[in-house]
């Protein structure tokens, strides 16, 4: 159709303000679709911190506290579990693998978990991606610590090296069990998740560095050497929280009924994808404000184009009428208006997916290394495309005023040059 | 002029262009009529500004195909004829792919007359084209506008202050002498 060429045309010839035009609906259609992949790729991480357990058992308390206590190294439990509760749940017919944490200590302000060998079989984070060791091994002797990737990486920390823990959550902790030293024997691959930030020790590890203590203090003139400790008794005598795999996914609420009323001691127990979903249902409003924010970018974009296009009407209106003189008719002169229009519109899209991929090529190794959080390449999701369909009908509809403004000066004025 | 090419109607009476009975047309159907059978020069600004001085001559061909077929009956292409006339009206052919913006006064004039005179519309309605114009460049233009329409076949309606010009047409008309409307507003007012 000539009359959009003619719409090609005239945007061309005023490149400048078209261009800016186009670059500013393009800079707010990336940030849309930018924040929106990054959303649906936060919510999907976050989803996938943990996978793979059915119940997370703890202390009778909240079931989004017991979540950030014992998966995110969150705040602290208010109480224990203690180690018979532990070995009965452990010894339930329909419990295939429990993984006990004990949460309390840190170090240099990384938290310290103490558990068996059984969480490097069975934590699982993402799509069943079980933890990988970068170097080293598994804890092995009573001493040996395995380290999450950042903690290694930002402290600088190789295998080998010897680590004192602190007790408390403090970083700045007075109290440090600088009696019993731990090797690093482990470093685990990045997973994106709390383990990064996390120490494991051995749940005996734990209880030797406080067979000393007692009321998060060492006692006075009883002092128990690391390869005295070696020799007592270091069963532990109450964990954090336990992790449990079922064997059938048909128990689950068996169990975890069971776990809520369990006699000798208030327990609770959670659903981890439940748990994590009514998190996220807190932290989602963030979330959704920032996509309501680009949303209005877009909107602020488009008036910059019913903006311009109405500015320079006035100036047009001679180029109207020359245009009427030889032969258009006001139904050509609304199509001239709404051609710029599309062309803006559907090209500050397509510039702003280009900017877009551009960007996330270039950050997306960044974006993974520090947040953990993966972003797809891939093409756009239907509901990125329901997006961008909604922004192409809004630039319409925002075009469809100057467009409409253009067909009534142009009846109005017919041939006078209206200067 | 505005009544001729078929923007407004009258609002009563009936008026006939070309064997067309305006008044009974609708809005879209007198735009084509326009298009069709009228070309038009305004006083000054004729051309698209972002168009070439080519593309503005070959303007009215996009809006009728009864100009496009006749357009092309006289040349190969509408580029083509659009060079013919512009040759014809003495525009150098340095000019032609170049922006209208640079072009002179004089020169924009006789660009816009070439597109009026695309497709070979029976009707040309000129508003005052050569007030812009010195003397001698008047003469030039009506000269070559003549001789162009002449092996058109256009007629030309032609409105304009300039009493010095009146010998060099056919026919003239002195609006004043032939304005019933206001004469009419008079009488009643009296």
């Amino acid at each position: 159709m000539p009359i959009l060429r003619l719409a090609w045309k005239s945007l061309l010839n005023r490149w400048a303000t078209a261009g800016l035009t186009l670059f500013s609906i393009a800079l707010s259609v990336m940030l849309l679709m930018g924040v929106e992949r990054l959303r649906v790729e936060a919510r999907e991480s976050f989803a996938n911190t943990l996978s793979g357990t059915d119940l997370i058992a703890g202390a009778r308390t909240g079931g989004v506290q017991l979540l950030l206590y014992s998966v995110f190294r969150l705040g602290h439990a208010t109480n224990n579990i203690s180690w018979e509760s532990y070995l009965d749940i452990a010894a339930q017919k329909s419990v295939a693998w429990t993984v006990p944490i004990s949460l309390g200590d840190s170090h240099r302000g990384y938290r310290v978990l103490g558990t068996t060998t059984a969480y490097f079989e069975h934590y699982q984070h993402g799509v069943n991606e079980h933890l990988a060791f970068a170097q080293g091994y598994r804890f092995n002797d009573l001493y040996d610590a395995v380290l999450g990737a950042e903690v290694a990486k930002k402290l600088g920390y190789e295998l080998g090296e010897a680590i004192v823990i602190a007790h408390g959550a403090s970083d700045v902790s007075f109290a440090r069990h600088d009696d019993k030293p731990f090797k690093v024997v482990g470093i685990l691959e990045r997973t994106g998740t709390p383990v990064d930030r996390t120490v494991h020790v051995s749940l005996e590890a734990i209880e030797a560095i406080h067979i000393d203590w007692q009321n998060g203090a060492p006692l006075p003139g009883l002092s128990i050497s690391a390869e005295q400790a070696r020799n007592k008794d270091l069963t532990p005598k109450a964990i954090t929280a336990v992790l449990v795999g079922l064997k059938s996914k048909i128990s689950t609420f068996k169990m975890q009924r069971f776990i809520n009323d369990y006699k000798e001691e208030p327990l609770t127990a959670i659903l981890p994808g439940v748990a994590l979903s009514e998190l996220w249902s807190v932290i989602g409003i963030a979330e959704n404000a920032l996509l309501i924010i680009s949303a209005f970018v877009v909107v602020v974009g488009l008036f910059g184009m019913l903006t311009v296009l109405l500015a320079s009407l006035n100036e047009r209106r001679r180029e109207m009428a020359i245009l009427r003189s030889v032969g258009a008719r006001p139904g050509h002169i609304f199509t001239l208006i709404m051609g710029e229009t599309a062309v803006l519109t559907l090209g500050g899209i397509c510039l702003g997916l280009g900017l877009l991929y551009g960007l996330l090529f270039i950050a997306r190794p960044i974006i993974e290394a520090y947040y953990g959080i993966y972003v797809p390449l891939g093409g756009l999701t239907h509901y990125e495309l329901l997006l961008l369909g909604i922004v192409v009908l809004a630039g319409f509809v925002v075009g469809a005023l100057p467009a409409y403004r253009a067909y009534r000066l142009s009846l109005a004025d017919g041939l006078s040059m209206r200067i | 002029m505005s009544l001729l090419a078929g923007v407004t109607v009258p609002q009563q009476g009936s008026l006939h262009v070309l064997g067309q009975q305006l008044e009974q047309l609708n809005g879209i159907q007198r735009d084509l009529f326009r298009a069709h059978h009228v070309g038009y020069i305004f006083q000054l600004f004729n051309l698209i500004p972002y168009l070439s001085v080519v593309e503005n001559v070959v303007l009215p061909c996009q809006f009728s195909n009864i100009r496009h077929a006749r357009a092309l009956q006289r040349s190969r292409s509408l580029e083509a004829e659009a060079q013919r006339l512009l040759g014809q009206l003495d525009i150098a052919d340095t000019l032609w792919d170049l922006s209208v913006t640079t072009l002179s006064v004089g020169q924009q004039q006789r660009v816009a007359a070439a597109r009026a005179l695309m497709g070979a519309p029976e009707l040309l309605i000129a508003d005052e084209p050569t007030s812009s114009l010195d003397e001698n460049r008047r003469e030039a233009f009506l000269r070559l506008l003549f001789d162009e329409c002449e092996q058109v076949g256009s007629t030309v309606i032609f409105v304009s202050h300039d009493v010095s010009l009146e010998k060099q047409f056919d026919r003239t008309i002195h609006l004043a002498a032939i304005n019933k409307a206001s004469a009419q507003a008079v009488r009643e007012r009296t």
